[in-house]
């Protein structure tokens, strides 16, 4: 039960993360996707500056959550996709400053070329190593084991970078471009310019299906997901509640209701990361001998987790209204930095 | 380099990367809202000027401290996963609280920088404030696990398995107070006089000075309580080392032989082969006092331990002499302040003494470093002192190597990138035409 909570609470912060750094590294992949639009560039920096970092505190929850209460995954995660985290790293600090030194340099147009280069190539590295490290934990691993040990590129390399990386490295992009350009959406007011967007949106949503379906196609070809999960009814609804989404996007993109939009975004993006966690559960790390790395396995003795469940609650009655305070003060054009 | 040192020193970079930045994350805000609150009241411009200098330069250093700070949280598991497979149950709580304060640090700060003319001034004011609270939160709770490290408590190890965990008494660990208070006093004293001496500077080059006089005259009495206050904290901690980690001690203090009236080293070159020192100066019996409290007690040497425990000696000796030496200096430094003040001396018509300040600048956070590089590899042999050894939590993932060059690289270049922006940036807004 208390292994369960503390799941949840991980489910949580990285669903808050998927859909607010999500949006927020899809701001990147948009910004590239607007050349010859400075106007709507800018108003697109806008938007994200004062809440950029407050977005990427969730990634912080989620790491936080897997160390305490699932250490054993933790570990196994950032050994066996050492390299995929360590580049979603550098995206995570070149994105960043790189943001921010464009807004605060008093001289940046000699520099606004680099500045805006490396902000968003760090966008769509990061969320390209978030698809190779879920193609990762697909996998299955081969052991350490000291007398026949696998090779270098067998158990560092090959299980996340393979095509289905490659499509999952897509399909994130795809998806949180998707995201970003939902929200930003909204945040318009100019016809013309909402045009434009919805195009991008439409983009974004395509590139999203065709990488997702070709995802589903590795994962279905390399038997990387069972049968039995694929039929079972959470799989059925979340597939019902992804593509049913895409009708309320319609009408919410044709009836100008960007709140609507947005929670079918959302509604979209959740279905999708329960689909995911509902084929990975109960193991979080698989193995080629079959002796998976479950949940349970994973977890932190109970006092742990019955502290870091209190701990979680707490936070999240503090943080959650002065997160609505701060997306409340800039929800809206006129309200911008 | 071998695996373990290559680890070893991407960490140690990182860390000592980051530390600059979260230093200046906790002081900057209080700095910028005691302006702000002067404003308030005064209806100042120049407050109102300063406080806005100061919130856009920090916004920069905030931004690559909170993305340094991130990468860190990972990194403790790609390069010692091990260690945070046991350690993660056990002092998790503080790192739990740690993320929280980070979490409200980020939303005050979004708060305070783009809420200029959106939230009413003291709601704002609150904002700027709550950003430093959360800030000293979040050093004072990442601290406790670093004490942790140093004195663990709250399990007990079982054929190295961690058992009868207790995670409130490994969070209140006997190393975590004195360790924190420490380290914040010394990131006032290191964010401070960097700040003096920049102001200085600005001052001598003679653009804008009342904005500048007003800037000091806010910076010199933070500066001068914490440095004041230090070595006494310093005194404290040594003598709490004393009792807990006695090899560390000895590494400090170069001390190699157990004996009573231990001499206190000032300077000297150990030889960690031979046991001897060379260049030093031996004061008898104060080692043993400021241990002890006691000249005639006696100080455990490092011989007294097997040589695979004893940790490394000739770094922490030296870093221990350097943050004592600078802390000393800045002690000096607060005395011609405050003689300043008590004979009504305008040192800041005095270009010598501000020169002094931009020759200076560094010496707080050079010191700051070093009491970390005490810490840490005094420690060693061991992660967790006398649980786990370094060498038994490193990860196996080869290549290492590419890794440090890279943090290397990027750090390197973000912190020119970051500093320069800065210079910049004080360059614009301590202009006089500079509206705010």
């Amino acid at each position: 039960m208390i292994v369960t909570s503390t799941f949840i609470f991980l489910v949580v912060a990285l669903a808050a993360y998927v859909l607010f750094g999500g949006a927020d590294f899809g701001g990147g992949l948009l910004e590239a996707s607007l050349p010859g639009k400075p106007e709507l560039q800018k108003k697109l920096q806008h938007t994200l500056a004062p809440v950029w970092e407050a977005n990427h505190v969730w990634l912080i929850a989620v790491v936080v959550i897997l160390f305490v209460g699932f250490p054993k995954a933790y570990a196994g995660i950032s050994t066996l996709l050492f390299f995929p985290v360590s580049l979603g790293l550098l995206g995570i600090i070149l994105r960043g400053s790189f943001f921010t030194f464009r807004k605060y340099d008093p001289d940046p147009q000699p520099r606004m070329g680099l500045y805006s280069l490396l902000f968003r190539v760090s966008s769509a590295l990061t969320p390209s190593c978030f698809g190779f490290i879920i193609a990762g934990l697909l996998h299955e691993f081969p052991r350490l084991d000291p007398e026949m040990p696998p090779s270098f590129p067998e158990l560092y390399l090959l299980p996340w970078f393979n095509p289905m990386g490659l499509f999952c490295a897509i399909f994130i992009n795809a998806l949180f471009g998707y995201l970003a350009s939902v929200f930003f959406w909204g945040e318009l007011d100019s016809v013309e310019e909402k045009d434009l967007i919805r195009k991008r949106i439409l983009l974004f949503f395509l590139a999203s299906f065709v990488s997702g379906a070709l995802v589903l196609l590795c994962g279905w070809l390399g038997h990387l997901v069972s049968a039995e999960r694929v039929r079972s009814l959470v799989q059925l609804e979340v597939q019902v509640l992804a593509f049913g989404g895409i009708i309320w996007m319609y009408l919410a993109l044709r009836n100008g209701k960007r709140w609507q939009a947005r929670f079918a975004a959302g509604m979209q993006t959740l279905a999708i990361l329960v689909g995911w966690v509902n084929v990975m559960v109960p193991n979080v790390l698989r193995y080629q001998d079959g002796m998976h790395l479950s949940l349970q396995d994973a977890a932190s003795p109970r006092i742990t987790l019955i502290w870091l469940n209190i701990g979680l609650c707490i936070v999240l009655s503090l943080v959650l209204p002065l997160l609505i305070l701060l997306y409340r003060v800039f929800n809206h054009p006129t309200n911008q930095a | 380099m071998d695996h373990l040192t290559t680890a070893r020193m991407l960490m140690a970079f990182s860390l000592g990367f980051h530390i600059i930045f979260a230093s200046i994350s906790m002081v900057m805000p209080f700095l910028m809202a005691w302006a702000y609150h002067r404003y308030l009241k005064t209806g100042d411009e120049l407050d109102m000027k300063l406080c806005k200098a100061w919130m856009k330069g920090s916004a920069i250093l905030f931004a690559t401290g909170a993305v340094s700070g991130t990468t860190l949280s990972f990194q403790l598991g790609l390069l010692w996963p091990t260690f945070m497979e046991h350690a993660g149950p056990i002092f998790g709580m503080p790192f739990s609280l740690e993320g929280a304060a980070f979490f409200l640090e980020a939303i005050f700060l979004g708060l305070f920088l783009y809420g200029w003319g959106r939230l009413k001034p003291k709601t704002h004011l609150l904002c700027g404030i709550m950003v430093g609270v959360c800030g000293l939160a979040s050093g004072i709770l990442v601290v406790a696990a670093n004490g942790w490290m140093n004195a663990p408590t709250g399990f007990d190890w079982v054929n190295g398995q961690a058992e009868n965990i207790h995670p409130w008494k490994a969070m209140f660990n006997p190393a975590w107070p004195m360790q924190a208070i420490h380290m914040l006093v010394a990131a006032f004293q290191a964010t401070t006089m960097a700040a003096i001496g920049l102001h200085a500077f600005g001052l001598l080059k003679g653009h804008n000075a009342p904005f500048h006089r007003r800037a000091l005259l806010y910076l010199a009495p933070v500066f001068v309580g914490a440095s004041l206050i230090q070595p006494m904290m310093g005194d404290l901690s040594a003598k709490a080392v004393a009792h807990r980690q006695p090899e560390k001690l000895a590494a400090m203090e170069a001390h190699f032989e157990t004996e009573a009236w231990a001499p206190l080293l000032i300077g000297g070159i150990p030889n960690e082969e031979t046991g001897e020192v060379s260049f030093g100066i031996k004061i008898p019996g104060g080692l043993s006092f400021l241990a002890f409290g006691n000249p005639s007690k006696e100080v455990t040497g490092l011989n007294a331990f097997p040589e695979e425990e004893r940790p490394p000696v000739l770094i922490p000796h030296l870093a221990f002499q350097t943050m004592v030496g600078l802390g000393m200096l800045m002690v000096l430094l607060s005395g011609f302040w405050i003689w300043s003040a008590w004979k009504k001396v305008d040192l800041l018509e005095n270009r010598r003494w501000l020169w002094t300040q931009v020759a200076l600048f560094p010496i707080g956070f050079i010191a700051l470093e070093a009491g970390w590089i005490v810490t840490e590899v005094g420690r060693q042999p061991w992660i967790i002192y006398r649980v786990m050894r370094t060498a038994d939590a490193v990860t196996p993932v080869p290549g290492l190597g590419w890794s440090l060059l890279m943090i290397v690289l990027l750090y390197s270049t973000l912190g020119f990138i970051s500093f320069s922006l800065l210079w910049k940036l004080f360059q614009k807004e301590s202009h006089p035409e500079t509206t705010s």
